[in-house]
C-alpha cells in the first residue's frame, strides 16, 4: 500500500507503528455520522439510538466477552453499559467520540466482573451455542482460555489493544492508566498469552 | 508472539452467541430509551433534586400514602435499608455461617464472632459442619473450622467448587472443566466426567451418592458416583448457573438466567418458571425441609432486584416477593431451620435478614438489615471499598470437634 500513513505507537517496543490513511478517512466519516446519530438520540430518535448500538454492540460485546469469558456476563455487562449511556445521553458532549465512552464503561465493569468471580467462582463459563449467520471464525478456546490466565487488567488493555484498536495512548485516557502502566501491562500481557499458548516471542 | 499474531487471534473473529444477544438486548434497550422520551436538558440539576426530596419529605410527612412514595423515591435512586445496623454482632437463627472474602473463608458464630480460615479460594461445609472443603489454585483441602489442615490433594488442572456428600464419604470437585470425586478422608481420587459447566454440583441428598451436574449444553445429569453409571440426563435447554436439591431429595431446581426449571428425582420435569423479558434469574436455594425456593432476580432495563419466595408446581408458579430494591442481590442462604433467610446486597453493602413464615401470608416476619459488610470481612483494607464477600452456607448447630 503506498498510501500516505499516519503514525501510532506500537505497545511491544515502543516504536512507531503504521495504520493506513484511508483508515483516518473512514473513521473521521463515522465520527460525523455517529455525532448526528448521537444528537438525534439527544432528541429521542429511536432511530438514531439503535444505530448506535448497531455499531457499538458487537465490538463491546466482543471486549465483554474476552475479559470476562462468559456470554450471559458480556451480554449483561454490554447490555447495561448501552442503558447507562443511553440514560446519560443529555450530558454527553457530542463532540467526542461515543465509542471511548462506551468502553470505558463496559471495559470498567468486565475488570470489576472479572475480579468479583475470582472470588465467588460460581457463574458459569460460557455455554451459549453459536449465533447463527454469525461472519467469521469464532474466538478459539485455546485463546479464550489463555486471556483468562491474564489478570482481568491485563487482559482488558489487550483487548482494547487487538480488539478495540486503540492505541496504548487512547487506553491510558480511556481507562485513566499512565501510559506507561499500558505499555507495561500490554507488554506483560502478550508474554503471558505467548507462554499460554506456548509459541515463541519475536527475537 | 508479536502484534500480528495476536491480531490474527483476536481480530475479525466472533464471540460465542453475538447475534442472538444483540436481539436480546437491543429490546431491552429500546425498551428503555422509548421510556426515556425527548431530551430535555436540566438547567439547574441542583435545584430539581432538592425539590424532589422537598417534595418527598413534605408528601412523607403528610399522609400515609405520602409514605410509600418517600419510600418509591428512596427505592429507586439508592440501594439499601436505611435502618441497616452498623456490623453484624450477631446471627438471627442457631448455626454458623461460612463467608467467602479476598482475604479467604471466614466461619461467623452465632454470636457474630468471625474467624478467617486462611488464604483459600471457595469453601463449602461438611454435613454435620465439623470440616470446610477448601480449594486453592490446584489444591483441594479439607480443613477444621478451627483452620487446621486435616489433608490435601493436588490436581494438575485449577481446582474449586468442591461439595461435601450428605453422608460425608464423597467429596466432589471441579478441576478445570472436568469433574471428580474423592472420598471423604482425602483418598481414592478419580475422574468422574469431562466437560461440565462452572455451576457447582450438587449432592442428592439421600443416602446413595447421587450428583447432579450440568454441561456446556445446559443438560442437567444425575450419575451415581460410585458406579459412574447415569440415571437420567435432561434436554439441552439455558445454561446452568446453578443447582440445588430440596432436603428431602424430591426435587431439583436448575438455575439458568432465563428460566429456572424444577425436575423430580427421576428427571421429570415438573414445572419451569420463565424469566420476564429483561430479567435473569441470578440465584435460588431451597428452603430446608420445604419445596419453596428463595429466588433471586435482576431486571437490567431499571436496575433493580428481587428476592421472591416461589413454589413451582405442575400447573404454574406461586411468587411471594420478600425485598426488592435498586442495585443487585447477590447470595441467599437459608439458616438451617428454614425460619431466617439470609440475602446479600452487595450494591447496598448490606447483608438482610428476613424471618419469613411458612403460610402464604404474611411474607416477612421480622427484617433486620445490617452494614458494612465489605470491610467487616477485610479488615485493615487500604483504600477504597473492599470487594463484597460471598456466602458459601449457613450449617448446622455446633457440635462437638472430631475425635
Amino acid at each position: 500500500m503506498t498510501a500516505a500513513l499516519a503514525i501510532s505507537m506500537s505497545a511491544r517496543s515502543g516504536s512507531e507503528k503504521i495504520a493506513p490513511i484511508d483508515d483516518r478517512r473512514a473513521r473521521r466519516r463515522d465520527e460525523r455520522s455517529e455525532r448526528e446519530w448521537i444528537r438525534a438520540a439527544q432528541s429521542g430518535s429511536s432511530e438514531a439510538a439503535e444505530a448506535l448500538f448497531r455499531r457499538h454492540w458487537r465490538p463491546a460485546y466482543r471486549a465483554a466477552y474476552l475479559v470476562v469469558r462468559d456470554a450471559h456476563a458480556a451480554e449483561d455487562i454490554v447490555q447495561e453499559a448501552f442503558l447507562s449511556a443511553l440514560r446519560a445521553l443529555d450530558r454527553f458532549d457530542r463532540r467526542r467520540p461515543f465509542g471511548p465512552w462506551l468502553h470505558r464503561i463496559v471495559v470498567n465493569r468486565a475488570i470489576d466482573w472479572s475480579r468479583a468471580r475470582a472470588l465467588r467462582r460460581e457463574v458459569g463459563e460460557s455455554s451459549e451455542p453459536d449465533s447463527a449467520g454469525a461472519a467469521g471464525e469464532r474466538y478459539s478456546d485455546d485463546v479464550a482460555a489463555a486471556l483468562a490466565a491474564l489478570p482481568p487488567e491485563q487482559r482488558a488493555v489487550v483487548v482494547m489493544r487487538y480488539v478495540l484498536g486503540y492505541t496504548p495512548g487512547e487506553i491510558a485516557r480511556i481507562l485513566g492508566f499512565p501510559r506507561g502502566t499500558v505499555n507495561s501491562r500490554l507488554r506483560r500481557g502478550l508474554d503471558r498469552l505467548a507462554s499460554e499458548l506456548e509459541e515463541e516471542g519475536p527475537p | 508472539m508479536n502484534e500480528v499474531r495476536v491480531r490474527e487471534l483476536l481480530q475479525h473473529r466472533h464471540a460465542p452467541g453475538e447475534q442472538a444477544a444483540e436481539e436480546r438486548a437491543w429490546r431491552v434497550i429500546s425498551a428503555g430509551f422509548a421510556g426515556r422520551g425527548p431530551a430535555r436538558r436540566a438547567r439547574h440539576p441542583g435545584r430539581l433534586a432538592a425539590a424532589l426530596a422537598v417534595l418527598a419529605l413534605l408528601v412523607a410527612g403528610l399522609t400515609p400514602p405520602g409514605q410509600a412514595v418517600a419510600d418509591w423515591l428512596r427505592d429507586v435512586v439508592r440501594p439499601g435499608r436505611d435502618d441497616a445496623r452498623e456490623a453484624l454482632v450477631s446471627l438471627p437463627a442457631r448455626g454458623r455461617l461460612l463467608v467467602t472474602s479476598e482475604r479467604g473463608p471466614w466461619v461467623v458464630e452465632h454470636d457474630g464472632s468471625k474467624r478467617l480460615l486462611g488464604a483459600y479460594e471457595d469453601a463449602s461445609w461438611s454435613p454435620q459442619g465439623l470440616f470446610v472443603v477448601v480449594t486453592r489454585g490446584h489444591e483441594v483441602i479439607a480443613l477444621e473450622p478451627g483452620g487446621r489442615p486435616r489433608w490435601s490433594i493436588a490436581r494438575s488442572g485449577r481446582v474449586r467448587a468442591a461439595r461435601w456428600s450428605p453422608d460425608g464419604f464423597r467429596i466432589a470437585y471441579h478441576a478445570d472443566s472436568a469433574l471428580r470425586v474423592v472420598a471423604g478422608d482425602g483418598t481414592g481420587d478419580r475422574l468422574l466426567v469431562r466437560g461440565v459447566a462452572a455451576a457447582p454440583s450438587a449432592w442428592w441428598p439421600g443416602p446413595a451418592h447421587r450428583l447432579a451436574f450440568a454441561d456446556a449444553r445446559g443438560r442437567v445429569s444425575v450419575v451415581e458416583t460410585d458406579s459412574g453409571r447415569t440415571l437420567w440426563r435432561s434436554a439441552p435447554a439455558d445454561a446452568v448457573t446453578g443447582l440445588a436439591w430440596s432436603s428431602d431429595g424430591s426435587r431439583l431446581i436448575a438455575v439458568g438466567p432465563r428460566a429456572l426449571r424444577q425436575f423430580d428425582a427421576g428427571g421429570r420435569a415438573r414445572g419451569v418458571l420463565e424469566m420476564a423479558p429483561g430479567t435473569r434469574a441470578q440465584t435460588a436455594a431451597f428452603r430446608p425441609a420445604s419445596v419453596e425456593v428463595a429466588l433471586v432476580t435482576h431486571a437490567a432495563g431499571s436496575n433493580r432486584s428481587r428476592l421472591e419466595v416461589v413454589r413451582i408446581g405442575a400447573g404454574g408458579a406461586q411468587r411471594r416477593q420478600l425485598l426488592a430494591g435498586a442495585g443487585r442481590f447477590g447470595d441467599v442462604a437459608w439458616a438451617p431451620t428454614g425460619e431466617w433467610l439470609l440475602a446479600a446486597w452487595p450494591d447496598a453493602d448490606q447483608w438482610v435478614f428476613i424471618r419469613t413464615g411458612r403460610r402464604a401470608r404474611p411474607a416477612i416476619e421480622r427484617l433486620r438489615a445490617v452494614g458494612n459488610i465489605a470491610n467487616q470481612f477485610d479488615p485493615g483494607a487500604r483504600t477504597g471499598r473492599s470487594p463484597f464477600p460471598g456466602l458459601a452456607g449457613w450449617c448446622c448447630a455446633p457440635v462437638g470437634r472430631p475425635k
